[in-house]
Order: C-alpha cells, then sequence, then structure tokens
C-alpha cells in the first residue's frame, strides 16, 4: 500500500509538473543541465598518464534523458565523445545502470535517466602530449522528451582545463648542456602543482623547456 | 496514514489546478467551465460549495474538471455531512466514472483513505481499497506484458538466426500477443514465413512492420522485392494497400461529433496553427486530436495549418516557411500549437488522443464564439504552375500598429511514414507570402488588398534545396539520409489560408480558407 502510495504521488506529480512545464512555451526550454569536472592526480599528467573526467547531468522533473544504449525502434541514445584533435583519449565510458519502463509514446521499453547521472569518462594523455593547459573538450548529442513534448536534439560541448606536463625524465636528462640546474628543479616542482611559474634567470638556450 | 490522502489529494489539486495554470498562462483565455470550477473551488461554505460544484455539473457535462468536482463535493460532504451516505457515495463512484483512466487507480485510493480518515462508511472504503488494488493489478499485468515482449523478441530472433524456426515462431509470437506495435517481431515473423515458404504471410508482417514507421531500411528493400515478384515485377498498388493497412490496424481514436453552432456563435473562423514532427511520438495525439477538429468542424469555423519541423527527428516536410514561423512563435519543442495565436505545448501517444481533444476542443469552441476583429476577403486563382492570390482586409477594430495578413499555401494531404508511425499529414505548410515569409503590413482598416503569387516550381526547389542542405550537415551533428524527401508538391491538392495577426500579441484577428482550384475561385469572411 505504501508503495502504490508512493507511485501515485511521484506519478501525479509528475504528470502535474509535465502540464507546468507545457506552460512554459515561447521560452527556449533547457530541462538538462551538463557539467563537466577533471579529477587529476595531485601530480602533473604526462603522457601515457590516465585520469577520469564526470561528466554531470542535472534533469528537471519529467524529462527523459536516454541512456547510451541503441535502442531500436526507440529515442535516440545519448552519444558522449571527446572533441577531434585533443591530446587525450577517451576510453570506455562507465554509464550507470538507467532506469528502464515502458514508453507509451515510443512503443518499446526505453532506457533513460531521472534526476540526474554522472558519466564516468575514463581518459589518457595521448604520449605525444605537449606541455601546457590543455582544455579538454567534451561533446554530448542529446534528445530529451517528456510523455507530451520533445525538444531538439542538442549538440553541446564542454571544457575542463588538463594541464600536462612535458617528458622530464626523457628530455631533460639530454644533451649535457640541458642537465637541470637546482633553478629547473624548483620549477618543475612548482609546474606540477599547476602553480605559477617564476622567471628563471639564466640566458635562454636553444632546445631547453623553460627560458 | 493520515498524512497520505492529504498528500494524494494535494497531488490531484496541484494536477487539477497545473492544468489551470496552463490554461492562464498559455494564454487561451479560461474556457467558461475551467472558470466556474475554479470560483466553485474558492467557496469556503461547505453548503454553498457543494451548490456551485453541483450547477458547475450541471451546467457544463462535457467538462473536463468533472471528476474533479464530483471529488470535491464527495471530500465536502465526507467532512460536514458523514451522514449522507448515499450522496457521498453516489459522488465517489461519479468521479471514478469520470476520471480520466491514468487517475482511476489513484482516486480509488484517495476516496477510500478519506472515508477511513473520517472512521465512516468503512465497508464501502474497504471495497473502494479492493477496487483499487485490482485496478493497480491490472495495469502492472499490462506493464509487465509490454516489458516481457522485449524479451520474447530477443529470444525469437535468437532462435531465427539459429535455424531454430520453431522455437522462434513460439516466441515471436509471444512478444507479438504482448506487443503488437514491435516492428523487430513483426520483421522477425516477416523472415520467418519466408523461411517457411509461406510469402503471403510474409508479405503480411512486413506491411504491418512498414506502417509502423519504424521499418529499417534494409527490411523495406526485402519488403519492395518480395511484394514486386508477387506482383508481375511492379511496384503498384504498394502505397494503396499500405493505406488500407494502416486504417486497419490504426483506426482514428477520436469520436468526432459534428459541432452544432451556439446561438453564441461569431463570424470568427479559428486558426489553428499546430508544430508538430513526423519523428516526434508526442506529437501523434496533437495531430489526431487537430484532425478530428478538421472532421468536426466546417472550414468556415476552424482552419488547421501544419508546420513541421526537424524536431526531434529530420523531418521531410520541413522548410524554411515552417522554420520562419516556428522562430516568430519562439516554439521550443513539439507539439506546439496557436490558437488564434496564443501558444500551448504538450500532446501524447495515440492512446492520449481523446483526452488530448477533449481537453482542447472546449477551448477552440469558446473562441468560436469571439467576435471577429476584422473581415477577410480571398482569391486564389491558378494558372499553370502559380497561384495569385488576393487578399482584401476590411472592417478592421484593432487600432494596433503591428497588424500583418498572412497568406499560406499548405498541401491538404501528403502522405508519408515516418517515425511516429503517422501515415496521413493534413494541411502541411509549403510556403508563406511576403519577404522572409513575415507576411504584408496592414495599415489601413479597410479595403487594403494584398498580392502574392505562389510558384510551384519555386517553392518545390526551395524545399529541396532545404532537404539536401540540412541532410548534409546532418541532424544536430548527426548524419543521417531521409527516406524520401517530400519536396514535390501536388497542384491538385493546395489550400490557400490567410490570416491578420497582431505582430506584437500574436492574436489572430480573422482568417479564412480556400481550397485552389484551377478556375478562378472566390471566398469570402
Amino acid at each position: 500500500m505504501k508503495l502504490l502510495f508512493q507511485f501515485a504521488q511521484a506519478a501525479a506529480l509528475s504528470a502535474a509538473l509535465a502540464v507546468c512545464a507545457l506552460a512554459q512555451e515561447g521560452t527556449q526550454l533547457n530541462p538538462i543541465k551538463w557539467s563537466l569536472k577533471a579529477d587529476l592526480p595531485a601530480k602533473a599528467l604526462r603522457g601515457g598518464d590516465k585520469f577520469t573526467v564526470q561528466l554531470t547531468a542535472e534533469i528537471e522533473e519529467g524529462w527523459h534523458l536516454y541512456s547510451t544504449e541503441e535502442m531500436p525502434q526507440g529515442p535516440k541514445p545519448t552519444r558522449i565523445a571527446f572533441a577531434p584533435n585533443q591530446p587525450f583519449e577517451l576510453q570506455e565510458i562507465e554509464s550507470p545502470a538507467p532506469q528502464k519502463e515502458f514508453d507509451q509514446n515510443f512503443g518499446i521499453e526505453t532506457e533513460f535517466y531521472v534526476e540526474s547521472v554522472t558519466f564516468t569518462l575514463p581518459a589518457k594523455v595521448k604520449p605525444d602530449a605537449p606541455a601546457g593547459a590543455h582544455k579538454l573538450a567534451v561533446q554530448v548529442r542529446f534528445q530529451t522528451c517528456t510523455e507530451s513534448l520533445c525538444l531538439p536534439p542538442k549538440l553541446i560541448k564542454l571544457e575542463v582545463e588538463v594541464p600536462v606536463r612535458d617528458q622530464v625524465g626523457i628530455r631533460f636528462r639530454t644533451p649535457e648542456s640541458q642537465k637541470r640546474t637546482p633553478a629547473v628543479t624548483a620549477r618543475l616542482a612548482l609546474f606540477a602543482q599547476n602553480r605559477i611559474i617564476p622567471p628563471i634567470n639564466r640566458p635562454r638556450q636553444a632546445g631547453t623547456i623553460f627560458g | 496514514m493520515t498524512g497520505k490522502p492529504m498528500v494524494v489529494s494535494c497531488m490531484l489539486l496541484c494536477l487539477s489546478l497545473a492544468v489551470l495554470l496552463t490554461t492562464v498562462s498559455a494564454q487561451p483565455p479560461m474556457t467558461p467551465d475551467r472558470k466556474a470550477y475554479s470560483d466553485a473551488t474558492k467557496i469556503k461554505e461547505p453548503d454553498k460549495k457543494i451548490e456551485a460544484m453541483e450547477k458547475f455539473i450541471t451546467d457544463f457535462p462535457k467538462s473536463q474538471s468533472l471528476y474533479s468536482a464530483h471529488q470535491v463535493i464527495f471530500e465536502t460532504l465526507v467532512k460536514n455531512n458523514p451522514d449522507q451516505k448515499d450522496r457521498i457515495l453516489a459522488n465517489a463512484n461519479k468521479a471514478l466514472e469520470k476520471a480520466p483512466d491514468f487517475m482511476k487507480t489513484y482516486l480509488y485510493s484517495d476516496l477510500a483513505n478519506k472515508l477511513f480518515d473520517a472512521g465512516i462508511m468503512l465497508d464501502e472504503a474497504e471495497l473502494l481499497a479492493t477496487k483499487g488494488l485490482a485496478a493497480t493489478e491490472e495495469e502492472l499485468a499490462k506493464q509487465a506484458k509490454q516489458r516481457k515482449a522485449g524479451y520474447y523478441a530477443t529470444l525469437g530472433r535468437i532462435y531465427l538466426k539459429q535455424g531454430k524456426l520453431k522455437e522462434a515462431e513460439k516466441e515471436l509470437k509471444q512478444a507479438n500477443e504482448f506487443n503488437p506495435q514491435l516492428t523487430s517481431v513483426l520483421i522477425g515473423l516477416a523472415e520467418l514465413s519466408l523461411k517457411q515458404n509461406n510469402e503471403k504471410l510474409a508479405l503480411n508482417y512486413y506491411a504491418d512492420a512498414a506502417v509502423s514507421g519504424k521499418m529499417p531500411a534494409e527490411s523495406r528493400r526485402q519488403f519492395e522485392a518480395l511484394y514486386s515478384k508477387s506482383n508481375n515485377g511492379s511496384l503498384n498498388g504498394l502505397e494503396a494497400m499500405l493505406d488500407a493497412k494502416y486504417n486497419k490496424l490504426y483506426p482514428h481514436p477520436v469520436k468526432v461529433e459534428h459541432y452544432a453552432p451556439t446561438a453564441k456563435r461569431s463570424n470568427r473562423t479559428v486558426l489553428a496553427e499546430v508544430f508538430t514532427g513526423s519523428g516526434c511520438p508526442p506529437c501523434v495525439a496533437a495531430d489526431l486530436g487537430f484532425d478530428a477538429m478538421m472532421e468536426r468542424y466546417k472550414r468556415d469555423e476552424v482552419t488547421v495549418i501544419m508546420y513541421h519541423l526537424h524536431i526531434p527527428q529530420p523531418d521531410p516536410m520541413t522548410n524554411p516557411a515552417t522554420q520562419a514561423r516556428a522562430k516568430y512563435y519562439g516554439v521550443g519543442g513539439v507539439p506546439t500549437y496557436a490558437l488564434e495565436g496564443k501558444t500551448s505545448s504538450g500532446g501524447g501517444s495515440r492512446e492520449n488522443t481523446q483526452s488530448f481533444y477533449d481537453r482542447v476542443n472546449p477551448e477552440v469552441e469558446a473562441l468560436l464564439e469571439k467576435a471577429a476583429e476584422a473581415e477577410l476577403k480571398l482569391d486564389a486563382a491558378m494558372d499553370g504552375a502559380t497561384i495569385k492570390a488576393k487578399a482584401t482586409v476590411n472592417n478592421v477594430k484593432s487600432d494596433s500598429a503591428g497588424l500583418k495578413l498572412h497568406i499560406v499555401l499548405a498541401e491538404e494531404k501528403i502522405r508519408y511514414t515516418g517515425e511516429n508511425g503517422i501515415r496521413f499529414h493534413p494541411m502541411v505548410v509549403r510556403s508563406v507570402a511576403g519577404t522572409e515569409y513575415g507576411g504584408f503590413a496592414v495599415t489601413a482598416k479597410d479595403n487594403q488588398t494584398f498580392e502574392w503569387t505562389f510558384d510551384l516550381g519555386a517553392i518545390s526547389a526551395e524545399a529541396k534545396k532545404h532537404l539536401d542542405e540540412y541532410e548534409k550537415a546532418g541532424h544536430r551533428g548527426e548524419p543521417f539520409t531521409f527516406s524520401e524527401k517530400k519536396d514535390q508538391i501536388d497542384p491538385n491538392n493546395l489550400t490557400i489560408i490567410a490570416f491578420v495577426q497582431d505582430e506584437k500579441s500574436k492574436a489572430v484577428l480573422q482568417s479564412t480558407s480556400l481550397k485552389v482550384k484551377r478556375q478562378v475561385a472566390v471566398n469570402t469572411r
């Protein structure tokens, strides 16, 4: 009985909200808000390192964000990808289990998320990634509907800063003239912590990273 | 336990209020029935409240709020006149009878709890709760069948691939019984029939799948090859066969009664502008609901026009003119419809068509009693592949400086099966007159005439260019191919619509329409 009540409340609420949402016509609806966060290790990343990015969707009541799985005869799945030409590779996305319910509109069982969902995007720095404060760009294409309204699909791009340091171990050992001085070592340590690097007081030398 | 019925009750009230709020904020005038109901809910004195609700029920026997009124009377009696058992029960029964199906299970629970909390009529409360439980079980069983169908379908297709035809047949037929809409099952059954050398049955299953709107291109090719083989190498008659199949499988879900003008009927022709998408599942209820209105009303009572948009899927009936009108109204999603320029949104599945119609139709009827604020005379003549339209505006009542006359060219019926399964699309807008489809400024109160020539060849070419470019660019980042491009216009199937609109308030002052004939035609409103 308790369940019945909860279901009744949820259904009535969602119906009421769906109807309320209808009153907002004429304005561009934006019921799904996305955010992106990088989980970076304390030490700055370099080529080959792995890290994760959390992509979160906050979904307004009554709206469905469809899962990343293809649903024949169903809505277009949500697609997540890294923008091309970046020094990062996307590994296999970890998606939480979606809700599954028969959708009278599509006539099939659809997979979708409500309220909020966070996708974990395991990433790898490409081996040849140049040093610098890169912006990792994630592209999301999604369709969203309620029981009574569909919005145009959206293609959005979100960015998060991911600093990458150089392949220190390799490049600083050679040639002899580029051996680390204490000042260079100190600066590398700062760089690794993503902190502002003070200028170094030595003449610029060809082939060095800083200066 | 005491708090729960209140919560449910609040939810139900919220739902009713939300419906009312929609009407208010979505602009259409509050219909007389909703106003009467709303006024009655505000009365505090129990007897007077019951009296007002009973009057509302007598005055508006077809109102959507009827069940809510019975519910309010029930609640008021339970609280204030618990001895009037027959009256309480009669209102409980009426509330249940008039409530839409999706509300019934909640209502049973709500009514039973009201009685339980008041400590009265426990036998009746028991009956209500028992019936509510049975209705819920029935609903859950239906849902379970629909979910199971997917698994039977998968199993059946696996067996089919493995060549286990007997097992495949069993599972696919079970899936088909539980959910006849599953296209993958219909295709599976067609393939199975072919393996069993029954081409006639295969054709039948393929045809069922074809009218669902969800048939993959490869299956369509197999279907056409099979049809052609059985038809002396020709596809002649295929679409007519599918038309018949569609009409049989998907009968119109609304029972229509022709409109009988009331004493208050004005000289207004109500204009309904519908923004829709052939790949939009919840547009089905709106599309079919307005179809029903086209049947209910005569041409000089209501004019419906449909603007197709690429929402949420690419729609081959979209063109720059439909997109311009969507931009003008700020259409965020589909379905959205404007009644005399006042927009609302929201539809539903085919099963929701009747409730959509019942919700919107009273608004149309109220508008039919509102006097027109201009007069329109529309002439149209077809000469080869061009249509010359001439509209004269008279007797303008508005003083607004932003009045415009719009002339629209619509194709009365286009056959196209999109992803939402609708096969026949009525009154599809092909073009809108004026620079950037923006109409013409109305600057005089009387006798201002506007002329516009619709060049069918140019309109067709513009539609094709739009569809080609859209296909090339991809649908918001996703490559796709139109199964058909509906850029060709049937010159024997056209209507011209003219309306005067206040650009700022978007209110439509008057509209008229005229079927285009090859000889000169005239219509006056």
